[in-house]
């Protein structure tokens, strides 16, 4: 027996072999490329951890002649015990029999020391014409285990699919390709490793691994995040200004180059965590940064609408701003070590709150530059409106989830929506302190690390407060308009 | 080349490949860079220097080149250099200009002297506290000046890092031009005492006292009075060589005593413009080489480049390449279901009395496939025969049609003779509906790919009812 584990994952056409395939491999291309019922060559998928193979996932097409087959087995086994010697037999026979080409594609990795794993779908009735397929599986002699998918959830008949196939195999599974999260991925896994005792050990330091993976892209993204949010809240656009006539012309263009900037580094943003999450070449609906007033006056960016719809509303601000004012002001009294009796954190606090509330709705403004010998600048922006940190944050988050949460077997387009409001509240007191700080002072610079990792930790705590909010039942969710859910489209 | 540039061309040349990793996918970075750092077998932090000639495939050799973001200030010192030069010359001559009827006043380079002091520790202080009025100038030069390499782009001269360096750089190029101002001065005003007669003598408008002046020049030259004592003006001297200029030259009584003032000037200009100067540029450097080693500890790319490093790579692409995607065939047109006098249902496709209520009253029911045996569907095809008429096969649309399929069509063909065949590909179970878009289109080429058995595909009613 090959030490490294090897799985063909067979069955009838289209009952989403390929989807569990991609799911489990993380390659969207998989189920892509694919249409239904096409697949005609076996295709390994090898899972390396450092370019060592741990095991490998073997994509088969689907049985095209069972029963033929089947009658050909029994036509020329004598016994029982050579039945898996007919299987070899069978597809040394039909090598080159364009007929049982497919046949011979899926049975040529078990007779070589794949493990089985059977394929059905779930949601339509059983039928006995999988019995043949079942059988010829049977005969192999190989460990085998069934997976129960379901590719639409509209109707399920996994309970007779279960009765039915515990008589054929030792375990029997239900998996939903598109939507099983991840820990049961690993407990798929896990099941691998139940088929036979010498696979349990490169099983489980591939589940290890994958494990390390998820949170290493999930700090990444909190990185990739806080270094856009750095980027957007610093952003100032500049043009010299040599005749002094067109400047309200220069600014009108300034202003929409500067929130095409915005627009631009937030797309960017969303295509570098859909290929650290290898959902490369992911569609997306998702509106834009609007900042542009519509009929109703409604929907910019600033409105007050926007404030509730992504709970930032003044009274947050202020509260916001109060305690990180007051954070700072606490350095005061440190300094004096007590002797200002908390007076520091209280006119921090003051104008912090101040503040907060003076600049929400001041997004940015046109201002001149000194002279140089280029000419006079003109720039706009950076924000000030702190509700600008929040709505690219709370963005950001919602896309991150719904990728980091993406099986790779998932077709369609991913439809962001916007979170709703509920997320901030799962922030402590001093955390969204912490955070309105951070988005009010970012980085200067890239070279700016004091700012950069305070950041970095908001965002971390901010993503923390945001997984917590999504795991809570729809119905409780707090301060919400919206189910916590992106749609597939 | 020092440890300051050599650090300094890393550390360019590293935000250089950092700022253009960021415009490539996590995946690929760290694929490559986990992949490093198993070949060199690091456990920690890779060495950047390594890195970066494994990354862009160079010699350690290249990376000691200067780097071309940094070729303006190469420039600007070079510039500073020269131009300092042959200031310190022309400003000396100045000084020491001399027709030899009256004399020189050493109040003057006492006074330059003193001024290239107070530049020196002006422009240390600047750089300290990062202040940079010249900025604007140097921006404006650097788009102005060719850049000479496609490296010196925008985007590089305007990298944080670039900008980081700049006050220390700018110390350094102005340090680098007053050090060659002052010791070309120096030189100068050796040469000019070694080629001319010259007379030195002190002046000044202020009422001091010769012994007030002898007072000043002995508290300056307390530097080197110890160990250069001739250098000292004695108070005879200073009380000897007072002039006032219209005077003329009557007070002279020993003229050859008055051009021993140079020792003492050689010494100020020494002391108080050349080693200041060394020491603003020794200083500019050590800013320089702590500023490069305070932005190497702190540079965002070095966590990751170590997170790549020491985090395996978990891989599980294919070496096999993906298949297309199919595009939609044009529609085919349909033969209606009712002209049917036969309907096979393949491996239970149908509910049988929802799709009969849309045939012809006489049409037969069969079935054929899934459950049933090789030996069962053979004498439906033969039941179909006998019964004659078109023969319609309905199907699960939305499976791909089998092998199994495609032989039971072939012997229907066998078997049937010249009748119409058609394929009613149904989109549910209980429905007399048949599929759509992607799925229809499946069907469409299946029964292209089998032209020869002259297939169709049927159409149901339009007002068909559902179950």
């Amino acid at each position: 027996m090959n030490a490294l584990p090897r799985f063909a994952v067979v069955g009838h056409p289209n009952k989403g072999k390929s989807s569990i395939v991609a799911t489990l491999t993380q390659n969207a291309a998989i189920a892509i490329a694919m249409e239904p019922g096409t697949t005609r060559d076996s295709r390994s998928y090898t899972l390396r951890v450092d370019d060592t193979p741990i095991y490998e996932l073997i994509d088969t097409p689907g049985f095209q002649r069972p029963r033929q087959a089947l009658a050909w087995l029994e036509a020329h086994s004598t016994s029982a015990s050579d039945r898996p010697g007919t299987v070899r037999a069978f597809i040394t026979q039909h090598r080159d029999d364009a007929r049982f080409h497919d046949e011979c594609e899926l049975l040529a990795p078990v007779v070589g020391g794949a493990g089985i794993l059977y394929v059905v779908d779930g949601s339509v009735p059983y039928s006995s014409e999988n019995e043949a397929e079942m059988e010829i599986l049977r005969w192999t002699g190989q460990p085998r285990l069934a997976l129960i998918n379901a590719i639409d959830t509209t109707a399920d008949y996994s309970d007779t699919w279960q009765t039915a196939l515990g008589q054929y195999f030792s375990i029997v599974r239900r998996f939903d390709a598109v939507r099983a999260p991840f820990a049961e991925h690993l407990g798929l896994l896990r099941s691998f490793a139940e088929l036979m005792p010498a696979w349990r050990e490169p099983l489980e330091s591939a589940i290890h691994h994958l494990e390390e993976q998820r949170r290493y892209r999930w700090q990444r993204t909190q990185q990739l995040i806080a270094t856009a949010l750095a980027d957007m809240l610093t952003h100032r656009e500049r043009v010299a200004l040599h005749d002094d006539s067109a400047r309200s012309a220069v600014s009108a263009q300034l202003q929409a180059r500067w929130r095409d900037w915005q627009r631009h580094r937030e797309q960017r943003l969303r295509t570098d965590v859909e290929q650290l999450y290898r959902h490369a070449g992911l569609q997306r609906k998702e509106p834009l940064l609007n900042w542009e007033l519509d009929r109703e006056g409604e929907d910019d960016l600033f409105s007050e609408h926007t404030r509730h719809l992504w709970g930032v509303n003044r009274r947050y601000l202020a509260s916001a701003g109060f305690g990180a004012g007051a954070l700072g002001g606490a350095g005061l009294d440190a300094i004096t070590v007590g002797h200002s009796l908390g007076a520091g954190a209280l006119i921090g606090g003051v104008l912090g709150a101040a503040g907060s509330v003076y600049y929400a709705n001041r997004l940015d403004r046109i201002a001149l530059g000194p002279f140089s010998p280029g000419g006079r600048d003109l720039h706009f922006g950076p924000v000030h409106d702190p509700q600008f940190g929040y709505v690219v944050l709370g963005r950001a988050l919602e896309h991150a989830w719904h990728v980091a949460n993406r099986n790779h077997a998932t077709r369609g387009a991913l439809a962001v929506v916007d979170a709703g409001t509920g997320w901030l509240q799962q922030l402590g007191v001093t955390q969204r302190a912490r955070l309105q700080r951070t988005l009010s002072r970012p980085p200067r610079d890239g070279t700016d690390t004091r700012r950069r990792q305070a950041l970095e930790n908001a965002v971390g705590a901010a993503a923390e407060a945001f997984e917590r909010w999504h795991a809570l039942p729809q119905g409780s969710l707090p301060g919400s308009q919206h189910s916590p859910s992106a749609s597939e489209s | 080349m020092s440890t300051t540039s050599r650090n300094l061309n890393l550390l360019l040349a590293f935000d250089a490949q950092y700022r253009r990793d960021q415009q490539q996918g996590e995946a690929f970075l760290h694929h490559r860079d986990r992949r490093f750092a198993l070949e060199t077998g690091i456990d920690g932090s890779a060495d950047p220097a390594a890195w970066l000639c494994a990354v862009r495939g160079v010699s350690a050799e290249s990376l000691r080149r200067p780097a071309p973001e940094m070729k303006f200030w190469w420039r600007a010192r070079l510039v500073f250099g020269v131009a300092g030069a042959g200031l310190g010359v022309a400003t000396m001559l100045g000084l020491l200009y001399y027709t030899g009827g009256q004399r020189i006043n050493v109040t003057l380079i006492i006074g330059v002297a003193l001024l290239q002091l107070a530049l020196t520790v002006t422009t240390g202080a600047q750089a300290l506290i990062g202040w940079q009025p010249w900025r604007p100038v140097a921006d404006w030069l650097k788009r102005i000046l060719p850049h000479g390499s496609a490296a010196t782009d925008a985007d590089a001269l305007a990298s944080p890092f670039v900008r980081h360096l700049a006050a220390p750089c700018a110390s350094r190029v102005a340090q680098t031009g007053g050090l060659a101002f002052a010791v070309a001065a120096l030189l100068t005003l050796l040469a000019q005492v070694v080629i001319h007669d010259l007379a030195f003598g002190w002046s000044t408008t202020l009422q001091a006292s010769a012994p007030a002046y002898h007072a000043l020049t002995a508290a300056l030259a307390w530097p080197w009075h110890a160990w250069w004592p001739s250098a000292v003006p004695s108070p005879a001297l200073v009380e000897m060589s007072r002039f006032f200029r219209l005077d003329g030259e009557a007070g002279v009584q020993n003229a050859a005593l008055l051009g021993s003032w140079w020792p003492f000037l050689a010494a100020v200009w020494l002391h108080y413009a050349v080693v200041p100067r060394v020491l603003g540029l020794g200083l500019a450097h050590v800013q320089l080489h702590l500023r490069i080693r305070s932005l190497w500890r702190t540079h965002p790319g070095r966590g990751a480049l170590h997170r790549r490093c020491t985090t395996p790579d978990i891989d599980t692409s294919s070496d096999a390449a993906a298949a297309t995607v199919l595009e939609l065939p044009a529609p085919a047109a349909a033969v209606p279901a009712q002209a049917a006098r036969v309907l096979i249902r393949w491996a239970g496709a149908g509910d049988a009395e929802v799709v009969h209520s849309l045939l012809h009253r006489d049409a037969r029911t069969l079935d054929a496939g899934g459950s049933a045996t090789l030996q069962d569907d053979r004498h439906t095809l033969q039941a179909a025969r006998d019964t004659g008429g078109a023969i319609l096969v309905a199907v699960h649309g939305w499976e791909p049609p089998t092998g199994e399929l495609t032989d039971f069509l072939s012997l229907a063909r066998e078997t049937c003779g010249p009748v119409s065949i058609g394929l009613l590909p149904l989109a549910a179970s209980g429905t007399a509906e048949t599929v759509r878009g992607a799925r229809l289109a499946q069907w469409q080429r299946y029964t292209e790919r089998l032209a020869t058995l002259r297939l169709a595909l049927a159409a149901l009613p339009a007002t068909a009812p559902t179950a």
